[in-house]
Order: structure tokens, then C-alpha cells, then sequence
């Protein structure tokens, strides 16, 4: 007798036109589910439970060692409304469930970037295969000629349209706050990958403002904390070189405030930065084989600064404890869009471990 | 029935050695330049260290007025590590242990204890690698960036480490009377993938550790050193998959000065090995034996300025 544990649900709400789900789960399971609750029932979508249509209520996972990543279905499971069951390698194995170990996890192909290629303003990358690029996810921009200051960028992506093009919009954001790109790319190719989730993580520094609190933009997400201190390696081509290695003179800067829109990525210093020379990214032609990636990192807690202010920190002083430095990789389901659930639906998914799964034959 | 080597039974025809195959061990170089920490228990899972930072330097003389001079403000940086708990196990069937001549739990054992440091190594390695400063290779001529490792690189990553006040890890080795032998000065430590050592090899002016005058004191994960870095060498050295401006797999080489980073372990959650016999963890009938271990662990970079991720390509596949 292998048990099955119930180690963990949750729910999500599809979009008006859903979109992959990625859930957060507490252990590896052996068998997952998801169950469209709006339709549940009621044989909206196809009936539920004993067959199966293309907008099924309830798709489910078997963690089979020999399973393929991305399949999905359980085995002995008919995928269409006939009565012959079929097997799971006929149910597909694209778009499905995919478990995703962070510290661990799958790795994909790069895909080109077509015409009109990278706009420098926009940031709009034209591709004419986007594959399973979705909202949020990191991609890294390689060989982005005529703009190869960008070779090596890792970017969250911020909306996609399918086959046609995807839209780095922090990037977009710090040019609009004065990065400075300005030609467009004529070629590349765009890698997708699952970052780490070691904290806190080092970023690439897209722009700095002179400012008397200088706000420094991002490609991505960050998450670094109000408190938290960071320090810079900024090279003479990127201009602002004040900003490196401020650990060895007075001590690194303290973040005031956080910003983590759906386009915007930065944080608020208390550090004036008017004295300094510009931060600019450099020419295409002059970064080649010149240069490093200006990065911001992690240098320290601080105290946690009243609602951003330079000069007033809580009190009772705060104590920031969200900075430690930490391991957050987890386990998580990627849930496909053959899977994912109807349009607008309430979706349920429950995951379950079974004890002794895995016995070992030696 | 004719006697013929063919028609002799299997267990005839075969013996079974049971002296074990080695299997494959990883160099555990991550923790090299680590300082240890232990947590004591009952005080929190997470360890906080501070240090004060430098103060100006006051060369102007007070006049004749003898006045106060402006005081300084004494400021202080916290490094917070917390400490996460790691296990595995795995089931044995009691059929296996009574029915095998070889002694599987012992095999279960040993491998368990060799998951368990090398998962310890690969912690430390991914906490470097997210959060480290970033030097790329450019000295290289591959047309990548970044480049092959090169002389100038190691130059220029040292150089950043002692504009950074960062001390060496190691010693120098002076030289002696020995035919095809070479000095190495202090050095910091470099640790990295095996991948890299056609890298590594063609550098000009790199030494073999073979080369070292005294090798009394250095490590089997050792390959080399040139000038004022030491080279470490492991197969999980980390590595990020085509990451280059070309699309190329990128080492990430860690370049440590002294009191870069540290480990911390909790005092009473150390490396432990965890035994269930037969009856244990919904077993009523007695029928499986489970092994596990774990270990409770944090690690983070104490100072930024000390520990520098120097990223070339020319990896070998």
C-alpha cells in the first residue's frame, strides 16, 4: 500500500484569457490536481470527472520517474470524449504540468530575435517563435547586434504576444528615466531560464540618477529592502565609478524605499549622487571586449527608514530582518496553458505525496 | 548433457566480488576560504555579525586656537545569514537487508554522507554566485565577453582585491633549488569548474601545482596557481548555461580574500546520519527500513569587497 499525504492546495482565478500558472509547493508531490471550481459540476466546459474534453474541470498529475518534464495527465486517462482510454505519452507533452525544482530546475533553447529586432525605447523584442515565454518570466538577451551594450542583460519579461514579440518594460522604464539606448538592435536571440532563488541576489544596474537620493532602476524585479545596504562595481565605461566598492570608504547605501511595479524596478538611496560623474551604458562599439556589467549587491542590514525618509528611521528603530542573506528555492508547479483552466475560472489545485513513493531496489 | 563451459549454471559461471566499486566523489572546494560559524541553539535560526565602518583619516593639524575639531559619526553594517534545514532519506525494503549477502545499509550510509556534504558545497556555491560582485574576463581572445580567462584578468581581479583592503588566504611558496619548479606568491583562492582547466593550463604563466617548490601544503583539489591566485577545482564548480554575449556556458570563479564569507551551522543541528528500523513511519507490519540525514545551514558573503566573481567563457563541454 503506497498512501497518498495531502501535502498542499490552493487557488488561483484564470484571466479573461488565461495564462499559465506557476504555485508554490511545500514538497516534490507525487500527485497533483487542478479543478475548475466555476465550472465544477455543472458540465460547463465538458463533463466533469469521467470524461475528458479539451476544456476539461479537472486535470491531474502522476509523478511516474520515467515521466517526460511537461506531461501531463494521468495515465489510463482518455484525453477526448471517446470511450478507449489512452495512455499519457498520446495526451501530449507540451503545455502540460511541469515540476520545476528552482534549485534545480529546466533549462530551454534560446529563441532568435526577428525584425524589426529590440526596440531601444520600448524595449519591444520582436520574435516570431516566443515558445513558453509568459508575463514574469527572466529571460537573458545574447548577442543583441548594433546594441551589444545589452549582450548578457537577464530581464523580466512584462507582456507577450504570442509569436509576434515580447516587452522587457523595466528596461523600458530606466530608459524612460534616462538610460541611455538609443539604436535599435538587428539581431540576437532571446534565452529563457528559472533563476535562483538564493537571497539577496546581485543585479544589473540599468541607470542611476544624480540626484540627492539617487534612484537606481533595474531589468527585473528586485528585492532588496528599505534598510538594507548595497554597494556597486560600476567600470569607467559605465561612467558613475563613485558608486564602486562604497564598503571601503564611508560604508555602503542605505535603501530608502523600494518601488516593484509591473513595469518599474528600483530603489531609492540615501546617497547624493549630483557630484558624480553620468551613469551611461556605453555604444555598442565600444563595449565590445571592454567591459563589465555595472552590478548592484548586497553589503548589509541598516536600520529601516520611516516611510523612506533619509533622516528619520522608525522608531523604535527597526530592526530589518527581511534582508538576511537566505535559501528560498522551492518547489513549484508549472501549470501549462492545456491545463491551466477555462477562461476566468476559479481553479483549485491540491498536491499529494505518497510515503514510500520511491523504494529503492539495490 | 555434455560438460562444456556453455552449459555450467549461472551462479558456477559467476562470483560475486564483494569488494564495491568506487563511485564518483565531487571536489568540495566551496568551503575553502569559508569561516565557520555555529549558531548556538535556542537563539533564533538567524546569525547576525557587524562591523564598524572606517572612520576619515584627520592629517590637518588643530591651530594654535586648540579647538574641538568636528567629531566623526561611528557607523556600524549588520550581515544577516539565517539557517535553513536540509534532509533526505531513503526506503529500504527489510527484504532487501535479509535477502542481500552485501551490506546495503552500510552502502546507504556512505552515500547518504556523501550527498549530504556535497549539497552542502553546492549551498555555499549558489549563495556566491547570486550575490557576488561580477569582474568579466576581457585579457581572452575568443571574441566572447566575457573572454577566456587570461593573465591580465587574474592581474586585474587581484588588483581590485587589494584596492579593496583584502587580505591573502594563503602563504607564499619560495622558491627553492628544484629543476622546473616556481615560486607563488601570497594568494587568494580561486574556486571553480573543472571545465576550466584547458583554461586554466593555457594561461601564460600559469603553474601546475607539480611546479610548486613545496607541495607539503596544498590540497588534491588543487590545480595551480599564477601570480597571486590559487586554483581550486571542482566538477560542481559553478557554471551559468549559455549566459556569454555569444551564447556561451560562463564560469562563475570565485576569487576570495580572507573573512569573505562564512558557513553557519546550528550548534545542535549538525550533520547528522538517521536510522529508522523496520516498524517505524507507518510500517506496521516491519517491512522497511528507512536512512536519512540532515543538516541545519546558512551561508552569505560578510563583505562585499572581498570576494569577486570573475566570469569567463572557453569552457570545455
Amino acid at each position: 500500500m503506497l498512501p497518498y499525504s495531502f501535502i498542499g492546495t490552493g487557488s488561483y482565478t484564470n484571466a479573461a484569457s488565461a495564462l499559465p500558472a506557476t504555485v508554490a509547493l511545500p514538497a516534490k508531490p507525487d500527485l497533483f490536481l487542478v479543478r475548475n471550481l466555476t465550472g465544477w459540476g455543472s458540465g460547463t466546459g465538458g463533463p466533469p470527472i469521467t470524461t475528458y474534453t479539451a476544456v476539461a474541470n479537472l486535470e491531474s498529475w502522476i509523478f511516474p520517474y520515467t515521466m517526460a518534464a511537461g506531461s501531463f495527465r494521468q495515465m489510463g486517462q482518455s484525453a477526448v470524449s471517446v470511450a478507449a482510454a489512452s495512455l499519457y505519452a498520446t495526451q501530449g507533452t507540451s503545455n502540460g504540468f511541469t515540476f520545476i525544482d528552482s534549485a534545480s530546475p529546466p533549462t530551454f533553447a534560446a529563441l532568435a530575435i526577428t525584425t524589426p529586432f529590440i526596440n531601444a525605447t520600448s524595449w519591444v523584442v520582436s520574435m516570431s517563435n516566443t515558445g513558453s515565454i509568459a508575463v514574469g518570466d527572466y529571460v537573458r538577451v545574447l548577442n543583441p547586434t548594433a546594441m551589444l551594450q545589452a549582450g548578457g542583460i537577464v530581464a523580466q519579461v512584462t507582456a507577450v504576444s504570442v509569436n509576434t514579440s515580447i516587452t522587457l518594460g523595466y528596461i523600458a522604464s530606466s530608459v524612460s528615466a534616462g538610460a541611455s539606448f538609443t539604436t535599435n538592435s538587428t539581431g540576437g536571440s532571446i534565452l529563457k531560464f528559472y533563476r535562483g532563488k538564493y537571497y539577496p541576489k546581485k543585479l544589473q544596474v540599468m541607470h542611476v540618477t544624480q540626484a540627492t537620493q539617487a534612484v537606481v532602476y533595474f531589468a527585473e524585479k528586485n528585492d532588496f529592502t528599505p534598510g538594507q545596504m548595497v554597494d556597486f562595481n560600476v567600470p569607467t565605461t559605465y561612467g558613475m565609478i563613485q558608486l564602486s566598492f562604497l564598503t571601503k570608504g564611508n560604508g555602503p547605501a542605505r535603501v530608502l524605499s523600494v518601488t516593484n511595479s509591473s513595469t518599474v524596478s528600483s530603489i531609492t538611496l540615501d546617497l547624493d549622487t549630483t557630484g558624480f560623474t553620468a551613469f551611461a551604458y556605453p555604444t555598442s562599439a565600444a563595449s565590445v571586449g571592454a567591459t563589465s556589467p555595472p552590478f548592484c549587491f548586497p553589503a548589509g542590514s541598516g536600520i529601516v527608514p520611516l516611510s523612506g525618509s533619509a533622516t528619520v528611521p522608525q522608531s523604535p528603530p527597526g530592526t530589518n530582518l527581511l534582508d538576511a542573506f537566505d535559501n528560498l528555492n522551492q518547489f513549484y508547479m508549472y501549470i501549462g496553458s492545456s491545463v491551466v483552466g477555462a477562461d476566468s475560472a476559479v481553479m483549485q489545485w491540491e498536491a499529494y505525496k505518497a510515503d514510500f513513493g520511491n523504494l529503492s531496489n539495490a | 548433457m555434455s560438460v562444456s563451459i556453455g552449459t555450467l549454471p549461472p551462479q558456477i559461471q559467476q562470483r560475486y566480488n564483494a569488494k564495491l566499486l568506487s563511485t564518483p566523489e565531487r571536489n568540495l572546494v566551496h568551503m575553502l576560504g569559508a569561516v565557520p560559524v555555529e549558531l548556538p541553539d535556542n537563539q533564533g535560526f538567524i546569525d547576525r555579525q557587524s562591523r564598524y565602518d572606517r572612520l576619515d583619516l584627520f592629517p590637518t593639524p588643530l591651530d594654535d586656537s586648540q579647538l574641538n575639531p568636528p567629531s566623526q559619526q561611528l557607523n556600524r553594517v549588520d550581515v544577516d545569514c539565517r539557517v535553513r534545514v536540509y534532509a533526505t532519506y531513503i526506503v529500504l525494503t527489510r527484504q532487501v537487508t535479509i535477502a542481500n549477502e552485501d551490506p546495503v545499509l552500510n552502502s546507504a550510509a556512505a552515500r547518504l554522507g556523501q550527498a549530504l556534504r556535497e549539497t552542502q558545497d553546492v549551498l555555499v556555491r549558489d549563495q556566491l554566485e547570486s550575490s557576488a560582485s561580477v569582474v568579466n574576463c576581457v585579457g581572452g581572445t575568443n571574441g566572447d565577453l566575457p573572454t577566456e580567462m587570461a593573465l591580465s584578468d587574474t592581474d586585474d581581479v587581484v588588483t581590485t582585491l587589494q584596492n579593496n583592503s583584502g587580505e591573502y588566504i594563503t602563504n607564499m611558496i619560495p622558491g627553492e633549488l628544484k629543476i622546473g619548479t616556481s615560486p607563488i606568491g601570497d594568494a587568494y583562492i580561486c574556486m571553480l569548474t573543472t571545465r576550466m582547466i584547458p583554461v586554466l593550463n593555457n594561461m601564460q604563466g600559469f603553474v601546475r601545482k607539480f611546479q610548486y617548490p613545496n607541495v607539503s601544503e596544498t590540497l588534491s583539489t588543487e590545480w595551480g596557481g599564477l601570480n597571486n591566485v590559487r586554483f581550486f577545482v571542482s566538477e560542481q564548480g559553478s557554471v551559468t548555461p549559455s549566459a556569454s554575449l555569444l551564447g556561451s556556458d560562463i564560469a562563475n570563479c570565485f576569487v576570495s580574500a580572507k573573512e569573505a564569507y562564512k558557513v553557519v551551522w546550528q550548534a545542535g543541528g549538525k550533520a547528522r546520519f538517521i536510522y529508522m528500523p523496520p516498524g517505524y513511519n507507518n510500517d506496521p507490519c516491519m517491512l522497511r527500513h528507512t536512512a536519512g540525514c540532515s543538516f541545519y545551514q546558512g551561508q552569505c558573503i560578510t563583505n562585499d569587497l572581498w570576494l569577486q566573481n570573475l566570469r569567463s567563457t572557453g569552457l570545455t563541454s
